[in-house]
């Protein structure tokens, strides 16, 4: 996974909760500035849930919420360690003080 | 039907029926500007069928079988068509080694990945029923063009049918492919058995071997005599564009999680 990686944002946003598709594209847009596609928003939802990271709720109206299953946050916790010591190195070779 | 709707539907149903509403809500927010990502997304989701949405991994399994079939039937189909359709290059490359071997393999390769019946009566009669109804058109239009050329009734045709008679053969090919695809992707997991992942993993692999050797084989044949022979040339080079297909569904197989 990449930090721009569209599975990647939306195991981001469903940290903080359950969210349904829309909900989601506006929390990545406030994240990184700009919305996914829906191809690739729903592209990343489909294999998210292939692969167990993540599950549906039951529908509520038109939309179906998902959250992140245990094996979810613990793939998320361990791509973001592996992202903040590849961006702390890079930091550091640039001689740039983190954020 | 709006716009929206109808690039839903472009979707595969499984898909459809989980993200569908969601997903068209999207599509109206975002506008035609949405459409190229949207179709890229499309296209995408034809490519990789073990990721829809499914009830068990054994579909899942199904699915790749499926996926595996059509493929190696387009590449069946586009050999042959080449090979026969162009007399001297069919000389050359039909009856040769590396063509054969190409074959033996996807035998082997489709014998891994098929779906097997389940050693029941019901289930025999539900296989053997669904076979006869979608083989009846492709068997009868084939046998149809056997008889007429085993009985000589296609050289004393009038000229205008015979290349209707020619089309019915090629026809009746394409639509047994095409039907066999259909046939392991409508029995159910009550009437047929999904392949074990070890084997669809090992088949997959022969199968893309299978599929992607004849590419190169068409294309040497294509420039062996000083000048390029488009057909030939643009058939190898289709055949070396359907490799991916397989990459992706081997990459899709390892990511399915034991629970599911």
């Amino acid at each position: 996974m990449q930090a721009n990686d569209a599975q990647t944002l939306v195991l981001c946003v469903l940290a903080e909760g359950p969210l349904h598709g829309y909900a989601i594209n506006t929390a990545i847009e406030e994240l990184t500035g700009r919305r996914l596609g829906p191809g690739s928003l729903y592209g990343a939802l489909t294999r998210l849930e292939t692969k167990g990271l993540i599950e549906s709720l039951d529908e509520s109206g038109r939309q179906r919420p998902v959250r992140l299953t245990p094996q979810g946050r613990h793939v998320l916790e361990r791509e973001l360690r592996a992202m903040e010591r590849v961006a702390a190195a890079g930091l550091r070779n640039l001689g740039a003080r983190p954020a | 039907m709006n716009i929206a709707r109808m690039l839903v539907r472009l979707y595969p149903a499984a898909f459809r029926s989980r993200w569908g509403p969601a997903l068209e809500h999207e599509i109206r927010a975002g506008g035609w500007r949405a459409w190229p990502n949207l179709l890229a997304g499309i296209a995408d989701m034809w490519l990789h069928p073990v990721v829809w949405p499914a009830e068990s991994r054994a579909q899942r399994c199904r699915r790749a079988a499926t996926m595996a079939v059509a493929v190696s039937a387009v590449c069946w189909f586009v050999t042959h068509a080449v090979m026969e359709l162009h007399a001297p290059l069919s000389a050359r490359i039909a009856g040769s080694w590396p063509m054969s071997v190409c074959s033996l393999l996807m035998l082997l390769g489709l014998a891994l990945v098929a779906p097997r019946p389940r050693m029941t009566r019901i289930a025999m009669i539900a296989v053997v029923r669904c076979a006869a109804a979608r083989f009846a058109v492709p068997v009868t239009l084939g046998a149809g063009a056997v008889v007429c050329v085993h009985t000589g009734a296609s050289a004393a045709a009038p000229t205008p049918l015979r290349p209707a008679l020619f089309a019915c053969w090629w026809t009746a090919l394409a639509l047994a492919a095409i039907q066999s695809c259909r046939i392991i992707a409508a029995l159910g997991q009550a009437v047929v058995v999904p392949p074990r992942p070890g084997n669809l993993r090992l088949g997959l692999w022969i199968l893309a071997a299978a599929v992607t050797a004849p590419g190169p084989i068409l294309l040497r044949a294509s420039t062996t005599n000083g000048h390029l022979d488009l057909l030939s040339a643009v058939s190898g080079a289709g055949l070396l564009v359907l490799a991916p297909a397989f990459a992706g569904t081997l990459r899709d197989v390892r990511h399915l999680t034991p629970a599911d």
